[in-house]
Formats: structure tokens, C-alpha cells, sequence
């Protein structure tokens, strides 16, 4: 008995476009989306390269309280003028945004690959473990998340980088666990898990190769609209003094500083000004990416 | 629904039992004592403090200690406050939230929802972008930003408003503003999220068909679907809303709970942190349950479980 020989590759003009390259698709498409990819990629790069060009130090200082423009002691010029300790406001912009972005990004990660394994046990598992794993979910959504997060950051005193990350990233993966089981339960029944079934897969094989792509949409979607939220809970930290801590600094911080700055004699504008813009449009821009990303992943496509 | 309404409200022993099991580990596991102080104490002098607040004993034991006086009401003394009682903190501060809150609840919905109508009805035009980009901004920006702004404006240069203070209506405008902003962002969105979602429903053509008023299919047969998302947004929202935001009570000089909310977690004032924790997570069941049972009035589709 012979083996049939494979199939011949589907021919190129008539393959048809996976779920992933019809959303990039009409991603492209929305110009508000595409703009701010751009401005985000392009921003990251400036807060990448901008500190390693401009110092942000406290040692090359010009005047305390400078306003935007060349410095009336050093001659020196400085775009976003100069804070209270002389430091050049626009590398610290720069700077602040690394922060920022990493304190996003990272617990946003951390967020979605707690709530991705979460859920897709649950929704996978199905019965008496999805009951308990979901109802444990619901007893946690009761609990006032920032209360939390501010004993931990009191618990662990010493504040690096790390227990910020832990503190934002930790808590907040309740919603994504509920996204990915609701997406697992509606595959776990279809053909093609079946099939996968029947030729003996395991069952990890079967979650991670066969499941987990087809959740992913929903998830970045709801990852792309949960860093800004990270971010500015980060600011709101640092309002309190308990988020990134001097030397350091984030657009939270420096603009919590430019708030406290501000007195009816005189006001320092540009210390709350700058860094204000620079968080509003890296939100503003996320935000538009992640509706962007919303409607290209919606199979209805009504908004497209 | 009675029994729906019960068994809700059961739901918030687990709730209440995880937070303040959670609160107590993580205060117990913070190193330093609540009473540690600048000036060095004798040892004996601070055992006998520890004592008579009964932090002495272990975490499990101050634990049941305190629910045996939740179970009749007492919330104990303050750690910090001198001589007030968290009962006594709690039932002063309360009414401010609650006042601020509701004030603020309402702009925001005034603003939002017809806001997000407005931006879904008339989808891509200038409208909508107008009103989603004033929205987007409302959610891009921190409270104390908006605070801030608001201020120099409105108090230092047209010198309009008080800048903060408790008792008079003046007093309120501001921190209602404040507080309301990123809620009527939210809240907008949603609502305009959901016209689009019902705007080519049948029964929304079949009322077009009809030949109806534009404002009567908006008013009589569009609001009552379109205002779902915003619905089941609100329970949540408003426990958030009334148990009052720091950043507010802070800039504005408000003595309300969202002050207790923060410096009791940084002065681990442990009985006043339980205390706050148990108001917040009463007011998110009660307000989710809320919004359940007025879901199941709006939208015949979904029936509550009995």
C-alpha cells in the first residue's frame, strides 16, 4: 500500500488571508491607528536615544526655574526651560518617558501572561475548576485594587523599579483571565480542536498551538488600552510619593512636581506643560491604537 | 428575586473576608510598627501600646479580634487619629463623598452619555471626532492635571472660584469638575459604543419604517439599548465615585474618604484602612447590584437568575 504524496501547495493567487493579515490589514486602513503607531514607535526611539545625547544630570546646571529658552546665566539653551534644580526639563521628558513606557509595558506583561494562563486553565479545564477559578476572579474584582497596591508599595518601603512593576502588574490580570476564557470556551467545542483531539495531541499542545492564537486578538486589543491605564496609575503613585523615586523619574513624577510647583505668585508653567503633553499624547496615541486595533479584530467590521 | 437579591448580598462575605485577609497579611508582613516614632520609646513603653491596640498578639488573632467587633458594628479605635474611633472618622467623612459624589456622578452622566449619543448618531463627522477627541483627552490626562489647570484658570487668573474648602456651593463646583472629568470621558465613549452597536437593529429600522420623528426613535427606542454598556459601567463607577478620589480631596481641601483612603494605607493606621476597605467593597456589591437588577428592567432580553 502506497502513501499518497502531500497535497500541492495551495496555488499563491487564491491562498486565502489568515484572521491576523485581514486585521493588519485594515488596521493600515485607520489612519488615526497608523498615526499613532508611528508616533509611538518614533517616540520610543526618542526616549531611547535623547538621554544618551543630552544630559539630564544634576551636575550641568544652569539657573533653578529657568522658563523655555537660552539660559540668562549659562547662555545654555534649554526648550522646556529648567526645574527646580536647574536640570534641563527636555531630557528629563526624555528620560521620564523610558520610565514610563517600562513601567507599562512590563506590567501590562506581566498582567495579560498571569491572566492568559488563568484563563485559558479555567476555560480549558471546564466543570467544577472553571467554577471555582471564576468565582475566585469575582471575589477579587470586589477588592479595591488600589488600596492594594499602595500597602504593598508601603509594605516593600524600598522603592526600585521592580515592586512597581510587581505592585501595577500583579492585580490587574482579572479582566484578561475572563477575555481569554470566554474565547477558549468558544473554540474548545470547534472541528479543528476535535481533529486535534482525535490524532492524540496533549492537552498543552492542543492550549497552546491550536487555543491560544485564536485568543490572542481580544488580548492585544485589551493590552494596547491597558498600558496607558498602567501609566497612569504610575502617576498617580508617584502624586503620592510612593511611585518612582528621585534621581529617577517619570512623566507621573516630574508632572506631579510641576502641579506642586504652582502657586498664584508665580507660575512655572512649563514644569507641568511639558511633561503633561508628553504623557497625554503617548495616551492619547495608545488609546487611538488600541480602538484601532478594536475595530480591525471585530469581524463584524462595522467601524471599518 | 429575592433570592437573586440575597444571594448577592452573601457574596460580599467572601469579598470582605479575601480584602481583609489580604490587608492584614500585607500590614503584618511591613516591617517598622504603626507606632514607630522619630523620638526613640522604651521598649516597655512600646509593648505596652502594642498591647492595647492588640498587635502584640499574631495577625491571625488581631484578626479574629477585629471581625468579632465588625459583627456588632465597631470598627475600633483609629491608630493614628488621637482618640477617634474609625466608626467616628467614617461616619464624618461619608456625607462629604457621598455629596461630592453624587454631584459629580450626575455632571458626568449630563455630559457623557449625550455627548456619546451626539459622536454615535452622527458617526465620522466632526462631531464625532470632536466630542471623542475632548473624551479621549478627559481619560489621557491625570486627576491632579486636570485639578491643576482648572485652578490656575479659573481661580488664580479670572479669580471665578474659591480655590477649595468644604460647606459652600462655590466650594463644590471644582472638585465636581475635577472628579467628573474622567468619568464623562468613559462614560461617553461607552454610550456612543453603544448607538453604533444597535443603530442597524431591526427594531430600530423598523421604527425608521414607520415613519417616526428622528427624536422619538432616538428617545423612545435607541436610548433604552444604547444606554446598556453604560448601565453595567456604572456600578462599578460609582463605588469608585463616591468612596472619593485623593487627588481631588487633596487639591480642593475636601474631608472625605478618598484622604482616609491613602493615608491610612501610608500611615498604616491598620484599623481605618479596614474600615475604608469594608465601605469600598459594601458600596461596589450594593452598586453592581444596583445595575444587575435595573439591566434586567432595560433590556427584556436578560432575565436575572433566580
Amino acid at each position: 500500500m502506497t502513501v499518497a504524496a502531500p497535497a500541492p501547495p495551495p496555488d499563491e493567487t487564491v491562498a486565502g488571508r489568515s484572521l491576523a493579515q485581514d486585521a493588519l490589514r485594515r488596521l493600515i486602513r485607520n489612519r488615526a491607528a497608523t498615526a499613532s503607531a508611528v508616533f509611538l514607535l518614533l517616540l520610543v526611539v526618542a526616549c531611547v536615544v535623547v538621554p544618551l545625547l543630552v544630559s539630564h544630570d544634576v551636575q550641568r546646571t544652569a539657573a533653578k526655574f529657568e522658563p523655555p529658552g537660552p539660559s540668562a546665566k549659562t547662555g545654555m539653551f534649554h526648550v522646556f526651560g529648567t526645574d527646580e534644580l536647574g536640570r534641563d526639563l527636555f531630557a528629563r521628558c526624555f528620560y521620564g518617558g523610558r520610565i514610563s513606557l517600562l513601567i507599562g509595558i512590563v506590567a501590562t506583561l506581566i498582567a495579560i501572561l498571569i491572566g492568559t494562563l488563568y484563563g485559558s486553565i479555567a476555560g480549558y479545564a471546564g466543570g467544577w475548576i472553571d467554577n471555582v477559578m471564576m468565582r475566585i476572579v469575582d471575589i477579587l474584582y470586589g477588592v479595591p485594587y488600589m488600596l492594594i497596591v499602595l500597602l504593598i508599595m508601603v509594605a516593600v518601603g524600598k522603592r526600585g523599579l521592580v515592586p512597581i512593576f510587581a505592585a501595577l502588574g500583579l492585580f490587574q490580570w482579572l479582566t484578561t483571565a475572563r477575555i481569554v476564557r470566554g474565547q477558549v470556551l468558544t473554540y474548545k467545542g470547534r472541528e479543528f480542536v476535535l481533529a486535534a483531539r482525535t490524532i492524540g495531541a496533549p492537552r498543552g499542545r492542543i492550549l497552546v498551538r491550536h487555543l491560544l492564537p485564536n485568543v490572542m486578538g481580544p488580548v492585544i486589543v485589551y493590552s494596547t488600552l491597558m498600558v496607558p491605564s498602567v501609566i497612569l496609575q504610575e502617576a498617580f503613585l508617584s502624586y503620592l510619593g510612593l511611585g518612582v523615586q528621585e534621581p529617577h523619574t517619570s512623566w507621573g513624577l516630574l508632572a506631579s512636581d510641576g502641579a506642586r510647583a504652582i502657586n498664584p505668585i508665580r507660575t512655572y508653567w512649563w514644569l507641568l506643560a511639558f511633561p503633561a503633553l508628553f504623557l497625554a499624547s503617548t495616551l492619547l496615541a495608545l488609546n487611538f491604537l488600541g480602538d484601532g486595533l478594536r475595530d480591525a479584530f471585530d469581524p463584524k467590521g462595522k467601524r471599518a | 428575586m429575592l433570592r437573586f437579591v440575597l444571594f448577592r448580598l452573601l457574596w460580599l462575605v467572601p469579598i470582605l473576608v479575601v480584602t481583609l485577609g489580604l490587608t492584614t497579611w500585607l500590614m503584618r508582613v511591613a516591617p517598622g510598627s504603626p507606632f514607630a516614632a522619630e523620638k526613640r520609646v522604651d521598649p516597655q513603653i512600646m509593648q505596652q501600646i502594642e498591647r492595647k491596640w492588640g498587635i502584640d498578639k499574631s495577625g491571625w488573632q488581631w484578626f479574629r479580634r477585629y471581625v468579632e467587633g465588625l459583627a456588632v458594628g465597631d470598627l475600633g479605635p483609629s491608630f493614628k487619629v488621637q482618640g477617634r474611633t474609625v466608626n467616628d472618622l467614617l461616619s464624618s467623612a461619608i456625607p462629604v463623598s457621598l455629596t461630592l459624589g453624587l454631584l459629580a456622578l450626575f455632571l458626568s452622566l449630563l455630559i457623557g452619555v449625550p455627548a456619546g449619543f451626539l459622536a454615535g448618531l452622527r458617526q465620522n463627522t466632526g462631531w464625532d471626532y470632536g466630542s471623542m477627541a475632548i473624551a479621549l483627552v478627559g481619560i489621557s490626562l491625570p486627576a491632579f492635571v486636570i485639578g491643576v489647570v482648572l485652578i490656575i484658570f479659573l481661580v488664580f487668573e479670572w479669580e471665578a472660584l474659591p480655590v477649595g474648602g468644604w460647606g459652600t456651593v462655590k466650594q463644590l463646583i471644582l472638585p465636581a469638575i475635577t472628579l467628573a472629568a474622567p468619568f464623562a470621558a468613559v462614560l461617553a465613549r461607552l454610550s456612543r459604543a453603544g448607538v453604533l452597536e444597535i443603530v442597524h437593529e431591526d427594531y430600530i429600522r423598523t421604527a425608521k419604517a414607520k415613519g417616526l420623528p428622528r427624536g422619538e426613535i432616538v428617545l423612545k427606542h435607541m436610548v433604552r439599548g444604547a444606554i446598556l454598556p453604560v448601565v453595567s459601567y456604572l456600578g462599578p463607577a460609582a463605588a469608585a465615585i463616591f468612596t472619593g478620589s485623593f487627588v481631588v480631596e487633596k487639591l480642593f481641601r475636601i474631608p472625605g474618604m478618598g484622604m482616609h483612603f491613602v493615608n491610612s494605607a501610608i500611615n498604616r493606621d491598620f484599623s481605618l484602612i479596614l474600615g475604608v476597605v469594608i465601605v469600598y467593597s459594601t458600596f461596589l456589591v450594593c452598586f453592581n447590584l444596583v445595575v444587575d437588577i435595573a439591566y434586567g428592567f432595560l433590556d427584556p432580553r436578560v432575565r436575572l437568575a433566580k
